[in-house]
């Protein structure tokens, strides 16, 4: 009895989250140009639209483009910060550990409104250009959050007998820290590009003419959920799943 | 001239020492133990030479040159780490290199002469065979060799090894102290040796510096150590001994005494204790477990002590008798298995030592 009703409600939680979802991808390969039920006849228009929607391929390539700009750049920031946050005690580190984890907490409308008052008078002109570094902000704080516990688990000792065997900080950082921890920055760098790709509150307020993806859909959707939406989102949520694989995959390995 | 001298060394972790007032001068080509209890200081010693610690005062010079203030990295000494600490992104060939390629300016090193020093490393610690592996796919035991070539492959001028031989089982670890000792006697290399095991450390050492709580107790060879210790602590600590009080009485200008234990009492000569002893004066006394000799109970001895056998352990090649004499003291005793008389638990015996054979501390 109480197997099944243990059974039961974790089937009601799953429908309830992926049921809209299924709806959405069965719904994509219908033939109809709207969403009735029972379908009909089934087809891949939708997605020969899609592939044809010039400002929709324009708005994936912007979103392409802000996601790999700003992962890569938070990588290079958070990378060598969480290490020296990992390292160095200093006065008010937990504070600046806060502070740096705050905009993921933060509701994204509220950093999108500063920033787009801000940015005009640090001479930032609304544009994927802002909209990037609007999301290196966040991106900074899953990236020390990622790497954090990763460090955490790195052997101590490995540093310090690089030092011991001639080695300086900054060649042991490159050929022994990092190496040593490239699958959860890879692990990082998935889960940013997705977290990117997927973000609408910030972008809305830093966007000027180039539209980002999900920015787009929102646009589209105006008009009613068009079959093409299903399509596109279809798409999306495949590869986010396939990325969000991947990226807990190479976090989760801790001997690398 | 030593090579490594330590100068009144203090480490102060906020108000409370770790290492106190520290003197150590080791000798070119030694091969030196720093040996105590857990949490005596000794790993914080060998990361102060290392320079992963700076002492709070005081300074340390290698070959003349004060080296105190430092980095790892520009100090000529090498350590192997207690979990070998290899990098588990390099193979073994890559780990050994790894040194030699920091190497810059004068004594950069053609990547001919890297290659071929590492195939020397290898063969030395016999690993030839393993030059493309990943450390995470060799054994306890072979990590510890390559470990230990990584370290020697700089030729550095003292390598620090902090209790190596830790996490290997019993049978490799004698193995190892053996190889360990042969392979610092052929390099001629300065070895400074952290351990808390007594018996590696006068199996394996030239000198021994035993530390207790922060400081240095005694520094000498395996053989004075054992039959000299300078402190209580040491007496107690190296060899199995047991330790009772008593008083010294009848002393003589030779140093030989009586001492009194309740209501026996056996003498002392001169050599078991340094200061003479005033009469009447209360002292600890240290005896070693096969200094003492059993006999059965009807022959011809002097000896001093009647006892009854309490209880046996065998040891292999040796047999381990507790004896109580009367409620007072128990002792431990150790006779060869093979040859000598076999007692069994309840019997009575006699019990006998030489007058030499005992540590007598003033109290
Ligand atoms: N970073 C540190 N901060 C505070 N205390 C420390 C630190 N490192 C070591 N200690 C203390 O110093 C003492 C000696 O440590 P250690 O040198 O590791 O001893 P050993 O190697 O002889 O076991 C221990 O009591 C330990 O708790
Ligand atoms: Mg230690």
């Amino acid at each position: 009895m109480r197997r099944i009703f243990t059974t039961g409600s974790a089937a009601l939680v799953l429908a309830f989250i992926y049921l809209p979802l299924l709806t959405i991808i069965w719904y994509s390969f219908s033939a109809e140009s709207v969403n009735s039920f029972p379908i009909k006849a089934y087809s891949l228009e939708w997605y020969k639209v899609m592939a044809n929607d010039e400002s929709l391929l324009r708005a994936v390539g912007n979103s392409l483009r802000v996601a790999f700009f700003s992962t890569v750049i938070a990588l290079f920031i958070g990378v060598p910060a969480t290490f020296a946050l990992h390292k160095f005690d200093f006065i008010g580190k937990k504070l600046l550990e806060r502070i740096v984890l705050m905009p993921i907490t933060l509701p994204g409308i509220v950093t999108g409104v500063a920033m787009l008052s801000f940015f005009p008078k640090i001479g930032v002109e609304l544009s994927l250009v802002a909209v990037g570094i609007g999301h290196i902000t966040f991106l900074l704080a899953i990236v020390v959050t990622q790497l954090l516990s990763r460090f955490k688990r790195l052997d101590p000792n490995l540093e310090q007998a690089a030092y011991d065997l001639g080695a300086t900080p900054l060649t042991t950082f490159f050929t022994v820290i990092i190496p040593n921890i490239r699958t959860a920055i890879i692990g990082a760098a998935l889960l940013c590009l997705v977290l990117s790709m997927d973000e609408i509150p910030v972008t809305f307020f830093l966007i000027a003419r180039d539209n980002t993806l999900p920015i787009e859909i929102y646009g589209m959707m105006r008009r009613g959920i068009t079959p093409e939406v299903n399509a596109i989102s279809t798409l999306i949520f495949l590869a986010t799943i396939v990325i969000l694989i991947l990226s807990l995959r190479f976090s989760r390995k801790t001997n690398d | 001239m030593p090579i490594l001298t330590l100068s009144n060394i203090e480490k102060y972790y906020g108000t409370s020492y770790v290492v106190k007032n520290l003197n150590l001068a080791i000798e070119q080509g030694e091969f030196l133990t720093i040996l105590g209890p857990s949490g005596c200081g000794k790993t914080t010693t060998l990361r102060m030479i290392g320079g992963f610690e700076l002492p709070t005062s005081g300074s340390i010079t290698l070959k003349g040159e004060d080296i105190s203030g430092l980095p790892p990295y520009k100090r000529h000494v090498n350590t192997v780490f207690q979990n070998y600490a290899l990098f588990p992104n390099m193979n073994v060939e890559e780990n050994i290199a790894f040194g030699l390629k920091q190497k810059k300016g004068s004594e950069k090193m053609s990547q001919n002469r890297i290659q071929s020093r590492v195939e020397d490393m290898l063969a030395m610690v016999q690993m030839s065979d393993f030059r493309k592996r990943k450390p995470q796919e060799l054994s306890g035991g072979q990590q510890q060799r390559i470990a230990i070539a990584r370290a020697v492959a700089n030729d550095p001028d003292i390598l620090l090894l902090d209790e190596p031989l830790g996490a290997l089982d019993l049978k490799l670890r004698k193995q190892m102290q053996i190889e360990l000792k042969s392979l610092q006697k052929r390099l001629g290399k300065t070895f400074v040796y952290v351990t808390h095991d007594q018996e590696e450390a006068l199996t394996m050492s030239d000198r021994i510096a035993v530390m207790n709580a922060g400081n240095l107790e005694q520094i000498g060879t395996s053989n004075e150590m054992y039959y000299h210790p300078a402190t209580p602590f040491v007496a107690e600590f190296i060899g199995e001994s047991i330790k009772f009080e008593a008083r010294a009485k009848k002393t003589q200008n030779d140093g030989s005494a009586l001492i009194d234990v309740g209501t026996m009492s056996f003498p002392i000569s001169g050599k078991t204790h340094k200061n003479p002893l005033r009469e009447g004066q209360k002292v600890v006394v240290f005896l070693r477990s096969e200094a003492i000799m059993l006999h059965p109970a009807n022959t011809n001895t002097d000896a001093a002590f009647k006892g009854v056998i309490g209880d046996i352990i065998f040891v292999g090649s040796t047999r381990k008798y507790r004896v109580h004499i009367g409620n007072e003291i128990t002792l431990t005793a150790l006779e060869t298995t093979l040859g000598a008389p076999q007692y069994a638990v309840g019997d009575e015996v006699q019990i006998s030592w030489s007058a030499d054979d005992c540590s007598v501390f003033e109290l």
